[in-house]
């Protein structure tokens, strides 16, 4: 292990925990019958994440038909499983919504991109006639969060990365593995690990650029992870110094049968959700407030 | 001082002001079409991510900035209704990249140049500066006072 590898696995050992809801509920994510009262008590003391969780239950997106103003008819609404995955939406977001000066992502890139991931899977399996296991938001939504940890370690080594990227042709997560001994797929999976995620979710962050090497019991998943992730950056939404020098599974395009078409479609059927849970996630961001104004002027 | 007028994806902004500055960021295979006509003084930005409405005719209703056919037809309507002259107009264009990983599936920013090529032709419009495909994503923008179409990408600047 070369000594960036060193570091880099001692700060995933160090990274801050999550919220205390995050933690208990990250333990529960396969659990539908976990009793609701321990996540009222837990929610009673953050009355901002609580806003939150109404906001994305009451979202378009996550569908809950008329306005709920409480966390128990959110429940009812949307479900205990969905419910789980809107709190460590909720929870994460303040870590995804910083810009990475070392993958060149502006503030809100990487939470958008996370976003977009989390909609597109779910919408690509709804387009390919796939029933989307439960976990697919989430594992959308966390599978760069290796990016948060190695992002000082690319911003440091940035001149060894774009000279050996312009010479060598080669793949990101080859070159961050060859200079910094780690790539931010591993990273992610192992920080996921520590915090004992649900196995679906260690995959797709740590698989979600070799799709292939995934268990046969989560491929399905890492594969719709990894073709989002990639439509992502084709759309560059999230795309930085990084987001065009990934490879695409051919096993992956072919075991969904993707076209083309296909993949449009689901960008275009994604957008305005994940437009819609960014502005939750992010709060009311100057960026959302701006679109407003444009559409004010000239439509 | 310039005001920047921030044009996001699957959206598009007319700017009238010598002060403005239209910018869009992070191109992909989206397209960043400019259009401007420098007598008249009119400009316009479009930040567009997929060739055809047909894919989803209800969403082009609603976003036509979303798609390059309904874009170009609704930012070309806007900006003859502002006062821009067929006879002036300056069209340029970047983006349309495709991933370093060379494969059939996301041809998206390829098949999006030609569609707007072909809008072009049917219009008879023509590409007065062009900067498209590559794998690298791309900042524009169009300076109103000096109609300069900068692209910035990966440290560097350029005007075409």
């Amino acid at each position: 292990m070369n000594s960036s590898a060193k570091e880099i696995t001692r700060e995933i050992e160090l990274f801050p925990a999550m919220p205390a809801l995050c933690k208990f509920v990250s333990t529960h994510l396969n659990d539908p019958n976990v009793d609701f009262k321990m996540i009222a008590e837990e929610l009673k003391y953050d009355p901002g994440m609580t806003a939150n969780i109404l906001k994305l239950a009451n979202s378009a997106y996550f569908g809950a038909a008329g306005r709920v103003t409480s966390l128990q008819t959110a429940i009812a609404r949307v479900g205990m499983k969905r419910m789980f995955q809107l709190v460590i939406a909720s929870g994460f977001s303040k870590t995804l919504v910083k810009p990475l000066s070392g993958y060149n992502l502006r503030p809100e890139e990487l939470l958008m991109h996370s976003v977009f991931v989390a909609v597109a899977s779910e919408e690509l399996a709804r387009v390919t006639g796939i029933h989307p296991p439960d976990l697919l938001f989430t594992a959308g939504l966390l599978h760069d969060m290796g990016k948060v940890i190695m992002d000082k370690h690319v911003e440091k080594a940035v001149s060894i990365f774009s000279e050996k990227a312009n010479k060598e042709q080669a793949f990101f997560d080859v070159l961050e593995k060859e200079i910094l001994g780690m790539c931010h797929a591993e990273a992610g999976g192992t920080l996921l690990e520590q915090w004992k995620f649900p196995h679906e979710l260690i995959s797709a962050a740590r698989f979600h650029h070799d799709p292939a090497k995934a268990s046969v019991e989560d491929i399905m998943l890492v594969n719709i992870v990894h073709i989002s992730d990639m439509l992502s950056y084709s759309e560059g939404i999230g795309a930085g110094i990084d987001g065009f020098r990934y490879r695409t599974s051919r096993e992956a395009i072919s075991s969904l049968g993707l076209k083309t078409s296909i993949l449009e479609m689901v960008t275009s059927h994604s957008m305005d959700k994940v437009e819609e849970l960014e502005k939750v996630l992010c709060g009311e961001s100057g960026r959302v407030v701006k679109k407003e104004k444009n559409v004010r002027k000239f439509h | 001082m310039g005001k920047n007028i921030v044009v996001d994806i699957a959206d598009m902004a007319i700017a009238t002001s010598k002060d403005d500055i239209l910018v869009t960021y992070s191109l992909g295979s989206c397209l960043g079409i400019a259009i401007y006509d420098p007598v008249a003084g009119i400009g316009g930005l479009m930040h567009c991510m997929l060739p055809l409405s047909s894919v989803d005719p209800e969403k082009a209703k609603d976003r036509p900035f979303m798609f390059v056919d309904t874009g170009m037809t609704i930012m070309l309507t806007q900006l003859f209704e502002a006062g821009l002259v067929k006879a002036n107009t300056v069209i340029k264009v970047a983006g349309g990249a495709k991933l370093l990983d060379k494969n059939d599936l996301f041809r998206i920013g390829e098949r999006n140049y030609t569609v707007f090529r072909k809008f072009l032709w049917k219009n008879g419009l023509m590409i007065k500066a062009e900067n498209v495909g590559g794998d690298i994503t791309r900042t524009v923008r169009l300076e109103m006072a000096t109609g300069r179409f900068l692209i910035k990408s990966s440290g560097s600047e350029w005007e075409i």
